[in-house]
C-alpha cells in the first residue's frame, strides 16, 4: 500500500514536463570534441552554451561552443566551428555564424553572455584551451574579437585550460567584469596513459596540477587589467569547472562559488573587491563526509525562500548532488544534502550542467541537470556510460523530488550530456533549456508543464549600475505575504550562461503587490501592484 | 552524504587482519580505484576462490557505481552469500538502486544473524545508510552501538558526531568529533567536521586551526 500511494503521489505533483523539439528547432549543430582515440582529457569537458538575445529583436539566440583538434587545438574544418544561431520565438533557429564571425578558433570550451561594454548590446567570453577570446558585439550581427585588445589575452594565460566563466561587478564600479574558472595544467606531449593497457581510460583529474583562477577587472574603455593576484583569486588555485555567482552574505558585494573536480569546492567571499576563498570556514568545500566530491556544475540560489543563495553542486556517481543550505549568519552554510531528499536520488548519477530555476510556476525552484558519466567507463561501470538528464521538483522550499520520469520527452535520449542554457524561447511563461552532448546534437527542450500558475519577469536596465543590471537583488512580496527572492546572472552550471532575466513563479497570484530591487550599483527601487504573465522592463533610477 | 562510506566501513573492518589485500583495500579507500583493480587481477590469478578478493572486487565495483554487478557477484558466489561485509555492500547496493524495502529487509536480516549485531562495521553501514535518508536519530543509534563494540574506531566516532550535529546537539557531536581527532589526527574528513562544528558553535579561533591544517594537507595541490 506505502507504494502504491507513494507512486499516485508522485504522479499528482509531476507537472513538470518537457517536450524535445530539436529536429524542428533546423540547429545542425554538432559538439565535437576531436576524439581520436588517444583519450585527450580536454575531450571530456566540451561544451558550454549560451541562450541570449544578440541582435536585441526579443527573441533568445544561441551560441554552442565547439572542440577542435587534438593535439593541434586547432579547428581544422567547419565541424569543429562555433555556431551562432538566431532564433525566432518559436523554437526555429538560422545558422548566422558564418556573418556573425563567431567560428572561433581553438578549442573551445564555455561562454559567457553579457554586456559588457553598456552599449546595450550583448558580447560573449569564449573560454578553452590555452586560448580565451573576448568577442564585442558591433550591434550589426557581427562580432569583433577584441581579445588581445582588450588584455584578456596576455602571456601569462597561454596555459589556462579555462572551463567556465561568469560576468560580475565584482567592485560595484558600474562595469562588468569576469572571473574565469581554470582547470589543470595540461600538456599533450605529457599526457600519460591510464587504465588497464587493454582498455585505456581517461586520467583522474590528480594526474594533473592545479591552476589558479583568473579574475579581469574591466577599466571602462573596453580594456581589463588581470587582477587576479591583487585580489586575492590567484591565492587559491583548484581545479575550476562550473562557476557561479551570488551575494552570499547579502552585504551587497557579489560572491563566487567554485565547483571544482576532485579537491574541496572554493567560496571567494568578496570583501569590499578584495576576495578571501572561505569554502572550507562557510562549510562548502565538503560535504559532512569530508571527501571532495567530483564537482561538475553549480547552482547559487534560494531554495528555501529565506533571502540567501543556497548552494548546488552535481558530482560523480556515488558523490551525490550536494546542496549546502546557506545559515545566514557568519557566512556559514549547512549540508543539506540528505534532508532535501538528492543524497539517494542522485547517487547513481553524474550530473554536469544544472538549473536552479522554477519550471512550473509553483513559486519553489527545481533543478534540472545534464547527466552523463564518463566515456570509456562502460566496463567499469557495467552499464552504458550514457544517461539522460533528470528534474527534480521544489516542493515546499526544502525538497526536491526525481520527477524525471513523468516529464514528458526528457528520458527520451541518453547521451553524454555537459552544458546548459536556460530561456523562455517561445515567450510562454515557462522555461526551456538546450542541452549539449558530445558527439552530438544538442538537445532542445521545449517546456510544455501543465502549469496554471503565474509568473512575471524583469529585465533590467541598469544607468549607474551595469546595463543588464547584473548582481541586482530582487524582492517579490506576493499578495499573501510570500517573499520570492532573486539575484540576476547570466552565469549558470556548467560552462554556459542563460537568459539575462530575473523570473519567479507566482503559484496561483495574478498580481505581484511589490518588488523591490537593490541595484548593484547602490540605488533601491520599489514598483507596486504587478500584474502577472509579463515581461517587465525596469530601469534604474 | 556518500554512499561509498558503508564500503570503507566494511573495509576497516576487515582491515584488522594481516593481509595482502592490504594493499589493494588501501588503494579503495584513496580512490585509487585503477590501481586496486589491477593488483586485485592479479590475485585473482592465484586465489581465484578467495572470498576475501571477490568481496574486494565487488567493492571497487560498487565505487564505480556497478551496482547491479556487486548483487549479481554476490548473489552468483556461495562464499560470499555468508559474508557479512558482503551482505553490507548488498544491501548498499540494493539502497542505490532505489530498492529501499528489499534493502531494510536485507540489514534487518542481517542484524539477527549470529553475531552479527557484535559487528562494529555493520552498525556504522546501517547508519550511513539511514543518514542519507535524513533519518538522523536512527542513524546515531546505529553509530553509537559501532562505537560502544569498537571504542578506538575514530571513523565510527566521527559519523556519531555527524548525527549529533545534524540533530542539533552540537556540544556533543563536538566530544565526539574530537575523540576521533584524537584517536585519528591525520582523518581529513575529522578536521572537516571539526571546522564546521566550530564553526557552528563560534570557536572561530578553532575553525581556523582546522582550516588551516585541511589546506596544508588536503588542499587542492595535495
Amino acid at each position: 500500500m506505502r507504494l502504491i500511494l507513494a507512486a499516485c503521489a508522485t504522479v499528482a505533483m509531476a507537472q513538470i514536463r518537457f517536450e524535445d523539439v530539436t529536429p524542428k528547432s533546423r540547429i545542425d549543430f554538432r559538439l565535437n570534441n576531436g576524439a581520436q582515440g588517444s583519450l585527450y582529457q580536454p575531450e571530456l569537458m566540451p561544451g558550454g552554451v549560451a541562450a541570449f538575445d544578440f541582435d536585441n529583436d526579443g527573441c533568445m539566440d544561441l551560441f554552442f561552443a565547439n572542440g577542435a583538434g587534438l593535439p593541434s587545438l586547432k579547428k581544422t574544418g567547419r565541424g569543429f566551428h562555433n555556431r551562432l544561431y538566431r532564433g525566432h520565438c518559436d523554437f526555429r533557429f538560422t545558422d548566422v555564424t558564418a556573418r556573425s564571425g563567431l567560428a572561433g578558433e581553438g578549442y573551445s570550451m564555455a561562454v559567457a553572455a553579457a554586456d559588457y561594454d553598456n552599449d546595450g548590446f550583448t558580447d560573449l567570453f569564449v573560454a578553452g584551451v590555452h586560448r580565451n577570446f573576448l568577442y564585442r558585439n558591433r550591434g550589426d550581427g557581427t562580432f569583433e574579437d577584441v581579445s588581445a585588445r582588450a588584455g584578456i589575452v596576455t602571456k601569462d594565460t597561454q596555459k589556462d585550460w579555462s572551463i567556465s566563466a561568469a560576468w560580475l561587478d565584482y567592485d560595484r564600479d558600474g562595469r562588468l567584469d569576469l572571473f574565469v574558472s581554470n582547470y589543470v595544467h595540461w600538456d599533450p606531449a605529457k599526457e600519460a596513459p591510464c587504465g588497464d593497457p587493454s582498455h585505456r581510460i581517461y586520467c583522474h583529474p590528480k594526474s594533473y596540477a592545479p591552476q589558479h583562477h583568473r579574475l579581469f577587472r574591466n577599466q571602462g574603455d573596453g580594456t581589463f587589467a588581470d587582477v587576479s593576484r591583487d585580489s586575492g583569486i590567484a591565492a587559491s588555485p583548484g581545479k575550476g569547472m562550473g562557476v557561479c555567482v551570488a551575494d552570499a552574505g547579502n552585504d551587497g558585494w557579489p560572491d563566487v562559488f567554485v565547483a571544482n573536480d576532485s579537491v574541496p569546492g572554493q567560496l571567494f567571499n568578496n570583501k569590499h573587491g578584495r576576495f578571501v576563498e572561505a569554502g572550507l570556514e562557510a562549510g562548502v568545500a565538503y560535504p559532512d563526509s569530508g571527501k571532495a566530491i567530483a564537482g561538475m556544475g553549480c547552482g547559487f540560489r534560494d531554495i528555501d525562500g529565506d533571502g540567501r543563495p543556497d548552494v548546488l553542486v552535481t558530482g560523480m556517481v556515488n558523490d551525490s548532488y550536494l546542496l549546502f543550505r546557506n545559515l545566514g549568519r557568519d557566512l556559514l552554510f549547512e549540508d543539506f544534502t540528505a534532508r532535501a531528499g538528492l543524497a539517494r536520488s542522485t547517487v547513481h548519477l553524474t550530473g554536469w550542467s544544472a538549473g536552479l530555476f522554477d519550471f512550473d510556476n509553483d513559486g519553489f525552484l527545481d533543478l534540472f541537470t545534464a547527466n552523463s558519466h564518463f566515456p570509456r567507463l562502460e566496463r567499469q561501470m557495467g552499464m552504458d556510460p550514457r544517461l539522460a538528464n533528470s528534474v527534480f521538483r521544489g516542493s515546499s522550499g526544502d525538497r526536491f523530488i526525481d520527477v524525471s520520469a513523468a516529464a514528458g520527452d526528457l528520458l527520451a535520449k541518453r547521451a553524454f550530456f555537459r552544458g546548459t542554457a536556460f530561456a523562455d524561447f517561445d515567450r510562454d511563461g515557462l522555461l526551456d533549456a538546450v542541452v549539449t552532448a558530445l558527439g552530438d546534437r544538442p538537445l532542445i527542450l521545449r517546456n510544455v508543464s501543465a502549469s496554471a500558475y503565474h509568473w512575471i519577469a524583469l529585465a533590467l536596465t541598469g544607468k549607474a549600475s551595469n546595463r543588464q543590471g547584473l548582481g541586482s537583488r530582487v524582492s517579490a512580496v506576493l499578495p499573501g505575504g510570500t517573499v520570492l527572492h532573486g539575484y540576476l546572472t547570466t552565469s549558470v552550471g556548467y560552462a554556459s550562461s542563460s537568459e539575462p532575466l530575473l523570473r519567479f513563479g507566482l503559484g496561483p497570484h495574478s498580481r505581484v503587490a511589490s518588488i523591490e530591487i537593490q541595484w548593484p550599483g547602490g540605488a533601491n527601487q520599489k514598483l507596486t501592484n504587478l500584474g502577472a504573465d509579463q515581461v517587465v522592463a525596469v530601469t534604474e533610477p | 552524504m556518500q554512499k561509498t562510506l558503508i564500503v570503507t566501513a566494511g573495509l576497516c573492518a576487515l582491515a584488522f587482519a594481516a593481509d595482502p589485500l592490504a594493499e589493494a583495500r588501501r588503494h579503495i579507500d584513496a580512490g585509487r580505484l585503477g590501481e586496486a583493480r589491477a593488483l586485485l587481477d592479479e590475485l585473482r590469478k592465484s586465489r581465484p576462490a578467495d572470498p576475501d578478493v571477490l568481496f574486494t572486487g565487488l567493492v571497487v565495483d560498487y565505487r564505480q557505481g556497478s551496482f547491479a554487478a556487486v548483487l549479481a557477484g554476490i548473489d552468483g558466489l556461495a562464499p560470499l552469500a555468508a559474508n557479512l561485509e558482503a551482505r553490507i555492500l548488498r544491501a548498499a547496493a540494493l539502497d542505490a538502486l532505489g530498492r529501499d524495502e528489499e534493502a531494510d529487509a536485507e540489514l534487518e536480516r542481517l542484524l539477527k544473524a549470529p553475531g552479527a549485531a557484535a559487528r562494529p562495521a555493520l552498525h556504522l553501514g546501517h547508519g550511513q545508510l539511514l543518514l542519507q535518508r535524513g533519518l538522523n536519530q536512527q542513524a546515531l543509534a546505529r553509530f553509537e552501538e559501532a562505537c560502544r563494540l569498537a571504542p578506538q574506531w575514530a571513523e565510527a566516532m566521527m559519523w556519531q558526531g555527524v548525527a549529533l550535529m545534524k540533530l542539533g546537539r552540537t556540544d556533543s557531536a563536538v566530544n565526539a568529533a574530537e575523540a576521533a581527532e584524537r584517536g585519528a589526527p591525520d582523518l581529513a574528513s575529522v578536521h572537516s567536521l571539526l571546522l564546521k562544528l566550530y564553526r557552528l558553535t563560534g570557536q572561530e579561533e578553532s575553525a581556523a586551526k582546522q582550516a588551516a591544517w585541511l589546506r596544508r594537507n588536503a588542499g587542492a595541490g595535495q
